[in-house]
């Protein structure tokens, strides 16, 4: 059941429990758990937060719990499988689910007593209608209609049995038309995957509504949205909307007039929308090694090649930068330069071909150094969240991402934003590597790329997120690399080592590259569907459901599987 | 600078503009400095959660009151305050430094308001500088650059003594009597001119003649000054071609922050002097506009990491107390052995006693003035190909001071000291070699045995008694080489042969006597170890990227070498009662093993037993607790320590006439062998010419096997006593 008063229908009803908050672990969530708790704390809500990596471990931490709690709140997980059958819960228990992931499972939607969802209704979800897919009175009518037959008089009965076989005929043959289009309605919906709203925007939404809402908050909210954005997970459209809403928030709460007596201490937090740069961590690295990692200008120079990395020393000639400027560090650069760079960069992006290299997007400002975009932040959270360096637990990273999200651990954030360069870089090269040794493979209806073991940074990219990155920036760079027209159209998997004891890879499919894409992936029901015919050993336990776990020996026949599925 | 050394800069305006320009320009330079106050005293971190420190003011506040009138300012910090500043600090710095020192002597001024008595007049404050930008390299310096800030990493090779520059001067005509006061000279290496000729006119009086004024010393004000030579770090260097030099010149608190080895990086500003000496015969006018650059240094940062001289550092408490934790681990020997050398497979003991040597014993100053050496050295002798120089060369990067020399490459007076002539003053100076700078070090010596015997032989006084005393043209004096030794040398034949015993060992025992431990290293076939260390090696060369930085259960180099600095300045222990009882006991086992050794070989082994070799012992020990961090060294060091002697020095010394019995199997064999050899010399006379074949039909006939005689005959070959003559058809006797 949708929850249309976020205020009356959830924050009031746990405001006096004690609630488990069970979050996945993705950027957005982590920010919306981050209002969430600052609003918890205003209002002395006790709470337990654990992380969630999938639905194993989603379904042993709710045994663990189920005892001890009644409300349960979801972040990012949950919305898109029929909770209460997974989860077996008792009749009180009580969730609420916060998720981009759609489609909405449809008992989620329709369950009035136990699933509330904190999800906005006017997304464009296409929810099939109730009747289409339930029918309640099925027995009722049958019954009802024997009812209405015992009460006819028996001499016509022959004739009555007649009509009725027919009837019934016609029922059956009714219900059979009805289930069959339920199929395919259910099909029709559930074929395609995509996001929803950002749930760390919808937890900003309820602070609001009650008047809690401050600019920390806000910028939590705006890092959720630009990890939608980062990961690609929304359409441009979508973004641009979601970011003008945002907007409207930013101007309300940092609107001050700049003028001598009521203009803010410079230790307060200041949001301002940006239109700026596309190129990832500029603002702390040199400009040179953020176009060459970030994935927008290196794709279109084609910075793999020789022909490429010529054609950015034009570029940078173009701009007027001098080499040695442009590979200092962006903070001591020189002055004279730094005041004109974006619209330098813009007018010279434009004669190569990178006509969109500036955004919307926001940035923060506290203090006199620490000045950051939002996308700075995601990035160093969502490299913090997937730490490989150490064998460490999942949980300890999600603890250290979750804090660099606060000001005060501005450390951490400094150590995210060191760990993000070098997964930049790592992706950057693994992408040049897979184009310039052609491992992406055409297989008639997807592209297959396979990241051998022993590659370097291989490890890093057995997570989820990261791998996503990755897989998202083969394709474009791909698709600029390619001459074959039919292949730029074309949707991609990509496999990666996870595990080289166990013998598992993780797979990730993603949909094609193309200007107008909807960014809906139909690669989590393929996936399912091809594991199913060729039985392999898949663990689908990844929310997402386009990304699975799979024996090494079963890839090449789950492949096969694939292919002639999807052809 | 302050204002210590500028007159100010005064205009000439020659178009007679309208409004004073000399005024515009102090305003705003006033207005400059009132910015640099500002951010002195405003610049905060922190957020409104944490709170804030004002960092700068605080900093102020602490030096000046510790006596230290110095401050360092971050070029960030800065340039996030207020860009221009920033800005104008790198493109102008001689001016603005200047403003920034006045502003911070003024901030000074206001942060430590009331002073103590005595003590009212404000001291004038140094402002050093860091940056984090990426630093350039000299090669990259161009004119363009000149007088701006920079950014430098290099080597200090050379640094002059400190010395005074004046920085205000007061100079008198010598013939009218007047004094000129208070001339300000310019901060660097430019000099001042005297004026020529002396300016008061008094009537009635004869003019002064020319040239004559002289400085007042009395009434000059003076600062510390340096220079130093700055190289360029190796690895900056293009292939093939020299590093390149850079003269620095630093004062004030920076004078003596950097010591000859240290790696540096340096802020400072690109500038130029009246080159060198100027011909006296003034005719040649060709150079006039020809200058030569120098850094006038604004700040030093000392690299810690990589190889020599590089100092720890301070230690943080948060360290301090991770050493803590990690001494008390009860595996920390196993780590620290561990993580010696990680990509070098296999030869745990010898990185067990490199681990001894890293941390060294404790040094005894006896009651009569003399001293007992604490620190440990090693030898490795051995087959090539076993990673004896790789060990050296990580030893030299993992110690605090570290210095690396080849044998074949360096001379006595290198390893010691030499007698030269200074250049400039024409006086016999000293200068430290090798020895002398791994002070407190270790010393590492590739190619033991490639040194000439009396260079070797110039050494033995550095390595026990641990001075080096020269008495060399006028000059006698002693100098101090408190340095570990760890030498590595292949063996007689190049390779180790197994039937020559201690022949192998080309050294006296005067100098191996020296060695704490030494490790005979041989190349052994053993297919399962080849297997073993194949794939290791393998792994190194394929996986040299993708190896993450640290490996479970090893520690990184840079905590490694922090946390042997760490225990080599705070630990000395001593043997505890016990553990001397059970030493004691030892020794007197060991040393009758030798002599009952010596006896039944029937000849003085050449690695004798002495009491060096009781202390050597004692210092190992010593280290193992050192590394522990204990007070007292426990019986299970000295458990340790013998265990580690044995299997060095003790095995090294028993090698002798056994071990030629180790390459064949048996002692029937090596008889066989002998009998050959005595059958073929007797048949054989020297300078004699037999042909190979008739040899070999001749034994066989004797019915000794055919592989026997080869081998005999491929000794003797390799001894040199016979020689293939005639297209290897026949055998030739030399001796």
């Amino acid at each position: 059941m949708f929850v249309s008063d976020l205020r009356k229908e959830f924050f009031d009803v746990i405001v006096t429990e004690r609630v488990l908050l069970l979050v996945a672990p993705d950027v957005d969530a982590l920010c919306a758990c981050k209002i969430l708790q600052a609003l918890f704390q205003c209002d002395h809500v006790q709470y337990t937060l654990v992380p969630v990596s999938g639905w194993q471990e989603l379904e042993t931490l709710f045994l663990e719990h189920k005892e001890q709690f009644r409300y349960f709140v979801l972040i990012n997980c949950g919305a898109n499988i029929d909770l209460l059958e997974t989860l077996q819960p008792q009749e009180e228990a009580i969730f609420y689910i916060c998720d981009t992931h759609r489609p909405i499972d449809v008992v989620n939607i329709y369950n009035d007593s136990q699933v509330k969802l904190l999800i906005r209704q006017d997304d464009d979800l296409e929810i099939p209608a109730y009747d289409d897919i339930f029918n309640d009175d099925e027995e009722d009518g049958e019954d009802s209609g024997n009812e209405s037959d015992g009460a006819e008089p028996s001499g016509k009965r022959r004739r009555f049995d007649e009509a009725a076989v027919e009837r019934r005929i016609e029922r059956r043959r009714q219900r059979r038309e009805w289930e069959a289009r339920r199929r395919e309605i259910i099909f029709d919906y559930e074929q395609y995957e995509y996001h929803g709203t950002s749930s760390a925007m919808m937890m900003f939404e309820l602070a609001w509504i009650m008047s809690k809402d401050s600019n920390d908050m806000l910028w939590w909210a705006i890092v959720g949205l630009t990890d939608q954005w980062v990961q690609d997970r929304i359409t441009q459209m979508k973004y641009v909307t979601d970011v003008g809403t945002l907007q409207r928030h930013v101007s309300r709460h940092n609107h001050r007039n700049e003028d001598e007596e009521n203009s803010l201490s410079i230790d307060c937090m200041r949001i301002a929308f940006e239109y700026d740069l596309r190129l990832s961590l500029y603002q702390h690295w040199s400009l040179y090694e953020s176009i060459c990692n970030s994935c927008y200008t290196s794709a279109t120079l084609k910075l793999w090649s020789l022909q490429g990395q010529k054609k950015l020393q034009e570029f940078l000639a173009d701009m007027g930068m001098p080499l040695k400027q442009v590979k200092q560090k962006f903070n001591s650069m020189d002055i004279s330069l730094k005041e004109n760079l974006r619209e330098m960069l813009e007018e010279s992006a434009n004669k190569f071909g990178m006509k969109d290299v500036r955004v919307q997007t926001f940035s923060v400002q506290f203090g006199f150094k620490n000045k950051f975009l939002a996308s700075d932040i995601v990035f160093a959270v969502l490299s913090l969240l997937e730490n490989t360096e150490r064998d460490e637990k999942g949980t300890d990273n999600f603890i250290k991402a979750l804090d660099s999200l606060s000001r005060s651990n501005l450390d951490k954030l400094h150590t995210g934003l060191e760990m993000g360069k070098k997964l930049l870089c790592a992706i950057q090269q693994t992408v040049a590597s897979c184009i310039c040794t052609n491992l992406i493979l055409s297989q008639g209806p997807f592209l297959y790329c396979y990241l051998m073991e022993g590659t370097p940074d291989v490890k890093m990219f057995s997570n989820p997120i990261s791998l996503c990155l990755l897989c998202k920036y083969l394709l474009k760079s791909f698709v600029c690399s390619t001459k074959n027209k039919r292949c730029k159209l074309l949707p991609l998997v990509l496999a990666a080592p996870l595990d080289a004891e166990k013998g598992t890879v993780i797979m990730v499919g993603i949909p094609p590259e193309a200007e107008s894409s909807d960014k809906k992936n139909f690669f989590g029901r393929a996936f399912e569907k091809a594991a199913e015919s060729t039985s392999s050993r898949t663990l689908h336990n990844h929310f997402d459901m386009s990304i699975i776990e799979l024996r090494t020996e079963d890839r090449s026949k789950f492949l096969d599987a694939l292919i002639s599925l999807l052809s | 600078m302050s204002g210590f050394d500028d007159l100010g800069i005064y205009y000439s305006d020659s178009f007679g503009g309208e409004q004073p320009v000399g005024d515009d320009g102090q305003a705003k330079k006033s207005q400059l400095k009132k910015r640099f106050r500002e951010f002195l005293r405003q610049y905060r971190v922190g957020t409104d959660r944490t709170g804030f420190t004002f960092k700068y003011r605080d900093e102020l506040k602490r030096h000046y009151n510790l006596g230290e009138y110095w401050i360092e300012v971050e070029m960030e910090d800065l340039a996030s305050f207020d860009e221009d500043l920033a800005d104008y600090l790198y493109k102008q710095p001689t001016e603005h430094l200047q403003l920034l020192e006045e502003a911070a002597q003024e901030v000074a001024d206001e942060v430590t308001r009331p002073r103590p008595a005595g003590e009212e007049t404000i001291q004038e404050i140094q402002v050093m500088l860091r940056s984090d930008a990426n630093p350039a390299n000299i090669r990259n310096l161009k004119s363009e650059q000149m007088s701006h800030l920079v950014k430098i990493p290099g080597i200090i090779i050379a640094a002059t003594a400190v010395r005074a520059k004046a920085t205000k001067i007061s100079i008198q005509c010598r013939s009218c009597r007047n004094t000129i006061g208070n001339i300000a000279v310019r901060p660097g290496l430019e000099g001042y001119a005297m004026p020529r000729k002396c300016n008061t006119e008094q009537a009635g009086r004869p003019k002064c003649p020319l040239d004559p004024y002289f400085i007042i010393p009395d009434k000059c004000k003076c600062v510390d000054f340096q220079t130093l030579k700055l190289q360029e770090s190796p690895d900056a260097v293009p292939h093939g071609e020299l590093p390149r030099h850079m003269q620095l010149y630093c004062d004030r608190y920076l004078c003596d922050k950097v010591v000859p080895g240290n790696r540096v990086t340096i802020m400072g500003i690109y500038s130029i002097q009246k080159s060198g000496k100027t011909s006296t015969k003034g005719r040649d006018r060709v150079g006039v506009g020809i200058r030569s650059s120098y850094i006038r240094v604004v700040g030093i940062q000392v690299d810690t990491e990589g190889t020599g001289r590089s100092a720890a550092g301070t230690i943080t408490p948060q360290e301090e107390e991770e050493f803590r934790r990690l001494a008390v681990k009860p595996d920390i020997y196993e780590t620290v052995a561990k993580s010696i050398a990680p990509s070098i497979y296999g030869s745990t003991d010898i990185k067990k006693a490199i681990a001894c040597l890293l941390f060294g014993g404790s040094r005894k100053r006896l009651p009569d003035g003399l001293t007992r050496r604490g620190d440990v050295n090693l030898l490795m002798l051995g087959d090539p190909g076993t990673a004896k120089s790789q060990l050296l060369k990580f030893v030299e990067r993992c110690s605090p001071i570290g210095v690396y020399t080849s044998g074949k490459g360096s001379s006595a007076a290198g390893l010691t000291a030499s007698v030269m002539r200074d250049p400039v003053s024409r006086n016999f100076i000293m200068e430290g070699g090798a020895m002398v700078l791994a002070d407190g070090g270790v010393v590492c010596i590739d190619e033991f045995d490639k040194m000439r015997e009396d260079d070797r032989v110039a050494i033995h006084e550095a390595m026990e008694q641990q001075t080096i005393s020269i008495a060399k043209a006028g000059i006698t004096t002693t100098l101090n080489s408190r340095c570990s030794v760890l030498a590595a040398a292949n063996s007689v034949y190049g390779r180790w042969d197994d039937t020559k015993g201690e022949e192998n060992i080309d050294f006296m025992p005067t100098i191996l006597s020296r060695f704490d431990m030494i490790f005979i290293v041989k190349d052994e076939h053993n297919e399962q170890r080849d297997m073993t260390l194949a794939k290791h090696v393998m792994n190194v060369h394929l996986s040299a990227r993708t190896q993450s930085s640290s490996v479970e259960g090893e520690v990184d180099l840079n905590t490694l070498k922090k946390f042997i600095a760490y225990c080599r300045a705070k630990c000395g222990p001593r043997l505890s009662a016990e553990a001397a009882e059970k030493l004691k006991n030892r020794y007197i086992l060991m040393r009758s093993g030798a002599r009952d050794h010596e006896r039944e070989t029937e000849k003085r082994s050449s690695i004798p037993i002495t009491v060096r070799q009781l202390e050597a012992v004692v210092r190992i020990s010593e280290s193992l607790g050192k590394m522990k961090l204990q007070p007292f060294v426990t019986e299970t060091d000295v458990e340790e320590a013998l265990r580690l002697f044995q299997v060095s020095t003790l095995d090294a010394a028993m090698s002798g006439s056994l071990s030629g019995v180790e390459g064949f199997s048996t002692q029937e064999d090596q008889e066989m062998l002998s009998r050959i050899e005595k059958q073929l010399k007797r048949r054989f006379a020297i300078g004699s010419q037999v042909s190979e074949h008739s040899i070999i039909q001749d034994f066989l006939k004797q019915k000794y096997p055919e592989h026997a005689i080869h081998k005999v005959l491929n000794l003797m070959m390799r001894r040199g006593e016979i020689h293939h003559r005639l297209q290897r058809k026949v055998l030739y006797r030399l001796k």
